[in-house]
């Protein structure tokens, strides 16, 4: 009976200090990863561009954590083959009970690899438009102009079209306008590519295109296309935009605004108006 | 106040607290006043084109509305916002320097120039400089930098073999002079020389040149005149790109010969300079 009670004495504290020893392991296991994170952070700062440091520091933190986790069922003593076929065979129901999540995981990996956009890219997605601040596994953060938080799942991402705004260093801004049809279009042309040239955010290369878009319902349509460096894009548009405008006011050009004409019986001949007293 | 003609711009001046000095140059007027803890800089559009005689004044006003009343066309600096950088004490030493610009400069020839097959000539370029101004707390102490501000801004280009892979640069169009005798006499813009050797048996069409000015170095002659370093490209065959070189101007000891005013901003790195000599002509 003494025997019993010493051998199940003796198992119970075994089994006590395995839990003990499983703890240690994964606080230290948990301080390492964490540490080797931030180590792997201050090393590869300058070498690595955002995204691919956060990646590294995700795969090393994850990774640390793994083997941990592998050491404390060793610990605990679970058979691992055991545990890798539960694991397999728990995967299969997790995949078919969380499609959704599954197919996040698997876009994000694709977005990982593809690298359409890195973090402090400006991206557009549907109506979204804003900074890329995070790119996870399920899905991409995004904080729009209006600082508003938008959490796009990177399925829709794979899905649909992304345009990456600041991929390259230079843009083209195409100002539309409209000039009334009795003005003369060289003129104009003129004026315009003068208005371009004394800007000094306007790139002299690429050259500003002038474009005739056509004959409108209410004016000439005319596009300018001018280059910018992504940095002054926005700026370059609007002071075009304001230049034009006083510039044409200056040299008495109409910005005509839609104007219709209404006809009765033939085409050509307006309603007859008459004042009467 | 006095006011003078240029005739060096660049140097070391005495500047007491509160007093303002200006560069009035074209359409533009630097100005920089001293205020105990500050320095304030002024880079604006003048009223009044002085093209034909840039000038420099240096008064003692305590206010900018009686600096500009010395002259009725004058831009009054009471209507703009200076830039401010704060010190712990400004000095009376302010040194003014003469700059190469701060990015590359592609030159475009008003009219497209052909070079003929076995023939070599040499291109006069006007560029324009940038005016560094820096303050010196004590006698042999290291100078530090305020500011620097180009004279006449030019505009941006860019200069590349696509939207998607280039460099930006300034740009600026080119009489591309080939006496150097005609070449107009300016304080304000450094004359580079590029000498173009086309070896092949086919003419050279140059519509553009990237001028690497952050590598070259500024001189002054005696007769006043400013020269960079010069730049060589050499054309071997229609095949291979143009080879360049950057050769650098001799600084004399004798009295007529070149003084050196201003280091390059960036010393050449051949590796990176020599992998990218394809991209410094179309």
């Amino acid at each position: 009976m003494n025997e019993i009670e010493v051998t199940s004495s003796l198992v119970e504290n075994t089994f006590w200090i395995s839990i003990a020893k499983a703890l240690f392991i994964l606080v230290a296991g948990y301080l390492i990863a964490r540490l080797a994170r931030n180590a792997v952070g201050r090393v590869f700062q300058s070498n690595l561009s955002a995204h691919a440091l956060i990646l590294f520091k995700r795969i090393v933190f994850y990774g640390v954590l793994i083997l941990t986790l592998v050491s404390i069922m060793r610990e605990l003593g679970f058979d691992l083959s055991v545990v890798l076929g539960a694991a397999g065979i728990l995967t299969v129901a997790i995949g078919f009970a969380s499609q959704t999540s599954a197919s996040n995981l698997i876009s994000g990996l694709f977005l990982t690899m593809e690298r359409p956009f890195s973090i402090g890219d400006v991206i557009k997605v549907g109506e979204t438009v804003g900074e890329v601040i995070s790119i996870d596994l399920l899905s991409v953060k995004v904080r729009t102009y209006d600082n508003l938080f938008v959490r796009l799942p990177n399925e829709s991402m794979i899905k649909t079209q992304v345009t990456t705004l600041t991929k390259f260093p230079i843009r083209r801004a195409d100002i539309k306008v409209g000039i009334a049809y009795k003005e003369d279009i060289e003129r104009v042309k003129v004026l315009l590519l003068d208005i371009a040239k004394v800007n000094p955010m306007c790139l002299e290369e690429p050259a500003p295109l002038f474009i005739l878009l056509g004959f409108g319902s209410s004016s000439v349509d005319i596009q300018l296309s001018v280059w910018a460096t992504r940095e002054n894009f926005l700026a370059l548009k609007n002071d075009m935009y304001q230049s034009i405008k006083k510039r044409f006011d200056e040299e008495g050009i109409e910005i005509p605004f839609p104007h219709i004409s209404l006809y009765s019986g033939e085409a050509s001949k307006a309603f007859d108006v008459r004042h009467v007293d | 106040m006095q006011t003078r003609l240029v005739k060096d711009w660049w140097g070391t001046f005495t500047l007491a607290e509160n007093a303002l000095m200006s560069w009035h140059v074209g359409e533009r007027v630097i100005a920089i006043q001293r205020r105990a803890n500050e320095y304030r800089v002024w880079d604006v559009q003048a009223a009044i084109d002085t093209k034909a005689n840039p000038t420099v004044d240096v008064t003692s006003a305590d206010s900018l509305l009686s600096f500009s009343g010395c002259d009725p066309n004058f831009v009054s600096l009471a209507e703009f916002e200076p830039q401010r950088f704060l010190t712990q004490q400004t000095s009376q030493s302010l040194r003014v320097k003469p700059m190469m610009p701060d990015r590359a400069v592609v030159i475009k020839p008003r009219i497209p120039i052909s070079i003929l097959p076995k023939e070599s000539i040499s291109l006069y370029a006007h560029i324009p400089l940038w005016s560094a101004f820096f303050h010196i707390e004590k006698e042999g102490e290291r100078e530090k930098s305020i500011v620097d501000i180009p004279i006449a801004r030019p505009s941006d280009s860019w200069f590349g073999s696509s939207t998607m892979v280039g460099e930006l640069c300034y740009a600026i169009d080119s009489d591309a002079y080939t006496d150097k005798s005609t070449i107009p006499h300016s304080l304000f813009f450094a004359v580079t020389q590029i000498d173009i050797d086309n070896q092949s048996d086919s003419p050279l069409l140059v519509r553009r040149i990237k001028v690497p000015t952050t590598n070259l170095c500024l001189y002054q002659e005696t007769a006043g005149q400013l020269y960079s370093d010069n730049l060589v490209v050499i054309n071997e065959d229609e095949k291979s790109k143009p080879i360049f070189k950057v050769v650098k101007k001799e600084v004399g000891e004798q009295e007529d010969e070149l003084m050196q005013l201003s280091p390059a901003r960036e010393e050449l790195d051949l590796n990176v300079f020599f992998a990218s000599i394809k991209g410094f002509i179309e």
